[in-house]
């Protein structure tokens, strides 16, 4: 038999071991990249100071009001679960404030004073902050449709514009400043955190909005999640 | 009277945080719209909104509701005492003693009773 006709395929069989046994070892560049950009997006976090106003390990408790009066910012430690990706870096870059009042205040309007991170940063940051998916979210909800329930249930039965700005149909910015505001909540928040923060209130900080759970049924706040996730 | 409250306060569900004070509970989830002084001028008083807050401080206004009445709207939101929903549901956030502390706390505003009270 002739054996130099198998030479080039079993040099080919042995190059394909060797490279595939190369890859198993070595770490996923990738992987790399995004472990490095986390410590990155850490240390502006610190660097920067942000930890002043913004938690980002989970509490023990949810809390008490005295608790929540004496917090500078909204908690961080859920910012993965709750925002798009998307969103933070173009928002740490120009802020734009989503809370009309100062928050805690009942009296002083926002500022519009916070930090600008420069292109970079910004990246870096916003990638730490959705690595902090402290509220463990389970599989994305499923709407098929919204329907005219999910505004019934937001104009109505949850009257959820008494405390959060929207944007009624014809363009007008209406609704109460106390809460956060939900113009471009399509843009900044995911359905399946907002089902979570509905329907799992003990799970997070105590909080000035009120529980609906036994007060609307599972269906209705997978309906009003879906319906305040598109909002304009 | 008393045995209505307390007929409608076995309906409020077990509220999942801790008492707190009066003070607290006021400032924290009703002063949104009624305002630190009650009378009814809070930052959720917009331009826009089809209705007003009540004012806690007004004779007039509060004289004319029962302890029933505000314990009811306070538990189960304006609809349930034939005014707006504005006024969201509080009974799965306060306790049934939290509520009927408002009231109080309410009535105190306005240092007026209601048309039950002898």
């Amino acid at each position: 038999m002739d054996y130099s006709s198998l030479r080039l395929p079993v040099l080919l069989f042995l190059s394909a071991l060797v490279i595939l046994s190369g890859c198993a070892q070595a770490p996923s560049p990738l992987a790399a990249i995004d472990s490095e950009e986390l410590a990155r997006g850490r240390a502006v976090f610190e660097s920067k100071g942000c930890g002043g106003c913004h938690l980002i390990e989970p509490p023990a408790t949810a809390g008490t009001i005295s608790d929540r009066l004496l917090t500078l910012g909204p908690v961080l430690w859920y910012a993965g679960s709750k925002f798009k990706d998307s969103f933070l870096k173009d928002w740490l870059r120009a802020p734009v404030a989503i809370r009309p009042m100062e928050y805690n205040s009942l009296v002083s309007r926002s500022s519009e004073m916070h930090r600008r991170l420069a292109a970079r940063e910004a990246v870096a940051v916003a990638s730490f902050l959705m690595s902090l998916t402290g509220a463990g979210l389970e599989a994305p909800i499923a709407v098929s449709e919204v329907g005219s329930l999910g505004p019934k249930l937001f104009n109505y039965k949850g009257a959820c514009y008494g405390c959060h700005l929207v944007r009624t149909p014809r363009g007008l910015k209406v609704g109460g400043l106390s809460g956060p505001s939900l113009l471009g909540a399509r843009d900044r928040l995911r359905a399946e955190w907002i089902y979570d923060y509905l329907s799992k209130p003990e799970a997070y900080p105590v909080r000035a909005m009120p529980n609906y759970v036994g007060i609307m049924t599972d269906a209705e706040l997978v309906v009003l999640s879906a319906y305040v996730a598109g909002l304009e | 009277m008393a045995f209505g409250v307390a007929v409608l306060l076995q309906l409020v569900a077990p509220s999942p945080a801790s008492a707190e004070t009066v003070e607290l509970n006021y400032r924290f989830y009703c002063a949104q719209c009624h305002g630190l002084t009650g009378r009814g001028g809070g930052p959720n008083a917009t331009r826009h909104q089809p209705v007003e807050p009540r004012d806690f401080t007004s004779w007039a206004e509060m004289s004319i509701l029962t302890d029933s009445e505000i314990i009811l709207a306070i538990e189960r939101g304006g609809k349930a005492t034939a005014k707006s929903t504005l006024m969201p549901p509080f009974g799965r956030t306060l306790s049934g003693a939290e509520i009927v502390e408002l009231k109080d706390y309410i009535r105190r505003l306005c240092k007026c009773t209601g048309p039950e009270a002898p």
